[in-house]
This record gives structure tokens, sequence and C-alpha cells, in this order.
């Protein structure tokens, strides 16, 4: 009965009739289980927490009208209008919705408004009534079918709450949207109950940021088909956060891509999981509110913001600081307290580095060959071979110089002294040049990022070999230094 | 294959979700193929037949920041100007909008059009992207002869929905594919994948439906990278539209 059209509200709105009544493809629907839907916005959308809760999608609706407080008829009659329009019985138009396609529903959405056509009372975002801006012909209000509009009316149901607005997230891949959009109904539902039981007029928000609940959720999902072994494909997700309340409508769009979405499905998995919770357990957001009890505080800064998570969002455009964060915890220069990115150590977090997560993100995120990836572990494995046979600390801190002259004097230097006490050169030409040179001592415009992957692998393997756990002070006190040319 | 490129740059340029109208307009990061449509009829000065019409594209910008834009936000009236006997028709007032704007565009655009070369020469409208104010200019405008090749780069484009899975980068999006003129502006929409990366041909996943011996358009007069030359997508305004991605 329903399909899914691409358009992320109806979408959502889709997953979210197709989650209420557990029927996971929307073709299967049947108008029974369309009546169930409507009869449930019909019952709960008049009153609260929803009639509050809707204001953000549909402010000056019949649901939430004011001037309809005192009369309930008034609302049940706008109900009746704008959720029923799916049923053989209604009138039809000649024209078609710009959904669906099929044809727009000939019932007027209140007295003063011509049939089939919707507004902003109706439909999040798009123009109040009469306003001809962005319509073909200055007819204004979009035309929608009976099942765009029952979509579009149960969309809200199926999005969080965050930061008084609400997050939808679609995806190209409709077992991914079903998924979302049934967490957020399934935790709307409850939240319901528990507000109309304790007499509250307001649905709980969700607990954390909508960037980081957005990745969180997804996370969440992707663990639950692991664990299920459900078949996945690489899929592009899209969070749309947004308000359509009064003078300050907003949105805000996340775009996950399919390479993004493939890392993230990989994490979770046994292969990862483990070094992968450890760098989220050191990005949560630590906010210290002014004149509070340490168990206010505690209480207030339980996972509100995970910047792990935030800059996921970031990438792939930003994927060298990326890895230069997160991978060699490096620290970041923030003027917020709480940001915990500023605490960042190398020295101290050393165990925290995983040439393994490190080798996925360079496939997955940066493309990077895997044929560079073997020679940047098997140069780094020397090196550190070198360093721990040789307990050279001023070797190891010399890496870290920003420099590349100063790195690659450095490199030539403990070289020259392997061959001098006869053992084999540290470094080999043709790698050397491939990993870090364009020409003869012009350095790669990537030399940092190969610079950083040597040092990650180098930590990695010194730490297990127990060299950087018993002199920690080998590692130099790194600040996050400003891009600059080689 | 012949085709007409055009090189076209401009200052800004913004290509407003249609379905997201009020305070807030984000822009798609790749002109949309409906936007494409109507520039070329701009060009030539008419409404021409979609039919058959092919084109492919590569567009990047500088950034993308937004802007706060006063919108005349008007509705129908009725009654006298003030003061006069002339009929009123439109009243409204001034509401800001935030526009997401894309900074120093610049599109590589193909078409299948060779012979449209003079219209593109001397555009019979002014030249914009966007919005009526995003002008641009064309840098170049020139025939060239694609090749086929077995390898390819892709990147800084807009591919079709049925490569998703086979590219395995970028995100999709649901975009106006074309404005029927001639039936009210009534609107079709198709999913496409966003591409701003490079990706070489010899890194797509290849699946069970898809023959080994693929080749690609590519522009022969492009930047050679890795011995592959721009592989370029086309894309048609009308017609059957194969949504079905290529599968294991």
């Amino acid at each position: 009965m329903l399909s899914y059209t691409g358009h992320p509200l109806v979408d959502v709105g889709i997953a979210t009739i197709a989650a209420f009544v557990k029927k996971r493809d929307p073709a299967s629907l049947t108008e029974t289980d369309l009546d169930k839907v409507a009869d449930f916005m019909a019952r709960q959308y008049v009153v609260d927490p929803l009639k509050t809760f809707l204001t953000v999608a549909f402010p000056n609706s019949g649901f939430t009208q004011p001037a309809f407080n005192k009369k309930p008829e008034k609302r049940d009659e706008y109900a009746k209008r704008v959720l029923y329009g799916y049923k053989a019985d209604t009138p039809k138009l000649k024209e078609s919705c710009v959904f669906t396609g099929k044809p727009a529903v000939g019932v007027a959405f209140s007295d003063k408004l011509p049939p089939g056509r919707a507004f902003r009372q109706h439909i999040p975002l798009i123009t109040g009534e009469n306003v001809i801006n962005f319509f073909p012909w200055g007819n204004a209000g979009l035309l929608v079918s009976g099942e765009a509009l029952l979509a579009i009316q149960a969309f809200p149901l199926g999005c969080a709450k965050c930061n008084g607005r609400l997050l939808a997230v679609h995806s190209d891949n409709p077992d991914l949207t079903y998924e979302f959009a049934a967490k957020f109904l399934e935790h709307n539902r409850k939240a319901i109950t528990l507000a109309q039981q304790g007499g509250s007029k307001k649905l709980p928000e969700a607990g954390a940021s909508a960037r980081t609940f957005f990745i969180e959720t997804l996370l969440d999902i992707e663990q639950s088909r692991q664990d299920e072994s459900i078949e996945r494909r690489p899929s592009s997700v899209t969070a749309y956060h947004l308000s359509n309340l009064g003078s300050t409508p907003s949105l805000d769009i996340y775009h996950l891509p399919l390479e993004i979405t493939d890392f993230l499905s990989q994490v979770v998995s046994p292969d990862y999981k483990t070094e992968w919770n450890a760098l989220v357990q050191r990005a949560w957001w630590v906010s210290i509110p002014k004149n509070k009890k340490k168990k206010e505080i505690q209480e207030d800064t339980q996972h509100q913001r995970n910047v792990l998570y935030e800059d996921l969002l970031q990438l792939p455009e930003n994927a060298r600081q990326f890895l230069r964060c997160y991978f060699l915890r490096i620290p970041v220069r923030t003027r917020f307290e709480g940001d915990p990115r500023r605490t960042y150590s190398l020295r101290d977090e050393a165990n925290l580095v995983s040439w393994k997560l490190t080798e996925l993100f360079l496939r997955r995120i940066m493309n990077m060959e895997k044929d560079r990836i073997d020679q940047i572990r098997t140069l780094a494995d020397r090196l550190a071979d070198y360093v721990f046979e040789e307990n050279d600390k001023k070797f190891f801190a010399a890496l870290f110089e920003p420099r590349y002259d100063y790195f690659r004097t450095n490199l030539i230097r403990a070289t020259l002294a392997c061959v001098q006490k006869g053992k084999s050169p540290l470094i080999k030409f043709d790698p050397y040049i491939e990993i870090f040179e364009n020409g003869d001592e012009i350095a790669r415009s990537d030399w940092r990022l190969a610079r950083d992957l040597v040092l990650i692998r180098m930590v990695e393997q010194l730490y297990q070999k127990g060299w950087l756990g018993s002199q920690p002070e080998a590692v130099p006190e790194i600040s996050e230094e400003l891009e600059t040319t080689p | 294959m012949r085709v007409l490129k055009v090189v076209a740059e401009g200052l800004t340029t913004s290509f407003r979700y249609p379905h997201f109208m009020h305070g807030v307009h984000p822009t798609f990061e790749m002109p949309p193929p409906a936007t494409i449509y109507g520039h070329i009829c701009s060009a030539l000065g008419e409404w021409v037949s979609p039919e058959g019409v092919e084109f492919a594209y590569h567009f990047t910008h500088q950034g993308s920041f937004d802007d706060i834009e006063h919108v005349h936000v008007v509705v129908p009236a009725s009654g006298k100007l003030p003061k006069t006997s002339l009929p009123k028709v439109l009243e409204g007032e001034v509401n800001p909008f935030k526009r997401t704007v894309l900074f120093q565009p610049r599109l590589m655009l193909y078409i299948n059009r060779p012979e449209w070369e003079p219209a593109f020469r001397s555009p019979r409208y002014t030249v914009v992207l966007g919005r009526s104010q995003d002008l641009f200019t064309y840098i170049n405008v020139s025939v060239i002869d694609l090749v086929r090749a077995k390898r390819a780069y892709f990147e800084h484009t807009l591919l079709p929905y049925r490569m998703a899975l086979q590219v395995a980068q970028g995100y999709v999006v649901l975009m106006p594919r074309f404005l029927d003129y001639a039936q009210g502006r009534a609107a079709t929409f198709a999913r496409y994948v966003v591409l701003k990366r490079r990706v070489h041909s010899e890194n797509f996943l290849q699946f069970g439906d898809l023959p080994n011996d693929t080749e690609f358009w590519v522009d022969p007069t492009s930047p050679e990278i890795n011995g592959a030359h721009l592989g370029l997508a086309f894309h048609t305004f009308v017609g059957e539209y194969n949504d079905n991605p290529f599968m294991a």
C-alpha cells in the first residue's frame, strides 16, 4: 500500500507506520494497518505530551492550535481531515502528489484552504498559507496524497527529540531507515506512557546531542545487526535535525557517506570493538557547570556529547586531523574546558594506540592503497625494533619533529649509525622515497600523514614490547601544531 | 562520442532543496539535473526538448557558508494600492532566511549536443547557475571527442544511484531530475550519489551482473592520474532511470 519515495520526511513517516504495525515492508501494509496508526495519532496528537511535542513539527496545526484547546471537536475534525485521506472512499484530485505521484487527496485541510494543498502546519518547513514563493506559477501549497500526508503526520513519532528539535534519520537502505524509525518510535511510545502516567506535558529529551545521538544509535543498530548476523550492504545515511517552530525554523543536515558507514559497521565487529570502545570512552565531553556540587556535576556530565562521534561527521574531509587526534592521541587546541581532546596525551594513552584500527581507517576512509600501508608498517616496525634494541630515546623523540628537513636528517643519522655498527641500514632508499618524497629532498605533500602513521605503528609496537610503559618520558609532550607547508 | 564541453566559473551558487522552503535553505553540494536543464535552456534561449539530451559534469567549490537573506514573502492581495486606483495583487513582508551558499563554484559540463556550441559561445540569457544572482562566466567552450577506456577516475560529480554500491563512496540524495514546464513545472525526482573524492575504476567493487570488461567515457583532455583520465557518468532528464543498484 505504501512505498518509499526517497524523500526523507515521507520515508521516515512510512518507516514509522511500518514499525508501528511491525511490518518491515511498507508494500505489505493494509488499510487496516494504516487505520491503527491513524487512530493512534487521532487519539494521542490531541493530548499531551504529543500535543506539546508536535509544535516543533506542525505549529498552528489543528493538533497544536491553542484556540482549539477548549474545542476538542475541532481537533477531532482536523485529525479526520489530515489522517484518513488514504482511505479508498476519500475523494481524489486529478493533480498528483509531489511525493508519491499518486492522485492528491480531494479533501481540504481546513475550511479556508483549497483541497489537497498542504502548508507549513501540515508539512514541516514549507511555506505558510497562501505564500506563493517557491511554488510554480504562484500556486501556493504542496499537493499531497492521503498516503503521503499520513506518513508526514506520523514522521515525528519516528524521530528522536534532541535539543528541542526533531532528529530524523534517512538512508537509501530502507532497512536502516526502518531501524532508526522503529527505535525512536519505541522510545517515544514508552515516553508517552510515562509522561501521561506522571502527568507531564513534555516528552523527555534524548540523552545526548543530536550528532552524538545519531552516531550512537547507528552504532547500536550496526551492533544488533552484527549480533544477529544480518547481512548488510554499505549505505549512505543522512540525519535531519529540524524544527518548524514559529519564527525560528532550523535545519541541520548530516551526511554519512558510504565509506563512513562501512567503517562504522566494521568497528563494532569483534575484530575492532575493544580498541574502538576504548577511544569512544575517552571522547565524552565533560561539561563543568559553575556553582554545582560534585554529585550534580557527575549527573550532568553523563554522556551528552561524544567528540569522536561528532568528528566522524567531518569525514572524510577531515581525515588527517581525525587520525592525528584519535589514533595518535595528539591533543587539540580548543578553548572549551570540557573538550576531552584537550587532555589527550600520547605519553599517558599509548595503550589506546592501535595500528589495526588505523589501518582500517586508512583503507575505508582515506582510500589508501594496501601497498603504501604495508610499506609504512614495514618501515615503522624496523624503526621500532631499532629504538627498542638501541634504547634510543633521542631518536624516537626527534621523529615527532614538525620540520621535514630535521625529520629526514634524523633518520639519515640513525641509519648511518646502524651501518657504522655493522648492522643493515635502518631505512632503504626506495621505500623511503615512496613514503616521504616526491623528488630529490622534496617532501610529499602528505609526508606529515606518513610520519604520523609511522609513529602510530611504532608507538603500538614499543608499547607492546614494554619499552614505552617502562619509560613514558621517551614520548615528548606534544601540543597540537598548526598545519604548515612542509 | 563528440560532446560539447563548457567550463564555467562563478563567485557563488546555491541549489536549494525543493521542499525546505521556510526560514532555512540548505543547498545540494552539486547542481541537480533539473538545474542543468534550466541552465542549458537559458543558453539556448528556449525550452528545448529534453528527449535524448545527456550530460555529465565535474563540479567543485571552495567551501560553503550561511548567508542571511531577506526574502520577500508574498501572498495574493486584493483592494487598491495606497493612494491609487491601481489594483493590489500581491502583498507581503520581508523575512530573514538562512541560505547556504557555495563559494567559488566551477563547473565542467559535458553535453551530447556539440551542435549547441554557438549557443554557449553567445548565450541568449544572462549566464547564471543556481539563483538569478549567481552570475557565471563561461571560461571555455569547446567540442571534444570523448573516448572509451577501461580505466577512469571519477571525482566531484553526480553518479547514478545504480553505481552507489559499486563505488562505495559518497552519499545519496534525492534531487529534482526534471521540471516539466509544459505541465505546470511538475517535478520528477531521482536518487543520485554525490561523489566528491577521487575514486579509480579499478577500485570499484565488482558484482556478478557487471561485466569485467566495463568501459567508461573519459575526457582525454583531462589530467592523467595514475594512467587514467576523468571518467564521465552521463545522465538524462527524462525517460527510464534505472534505480536498481549493482548488487553482488
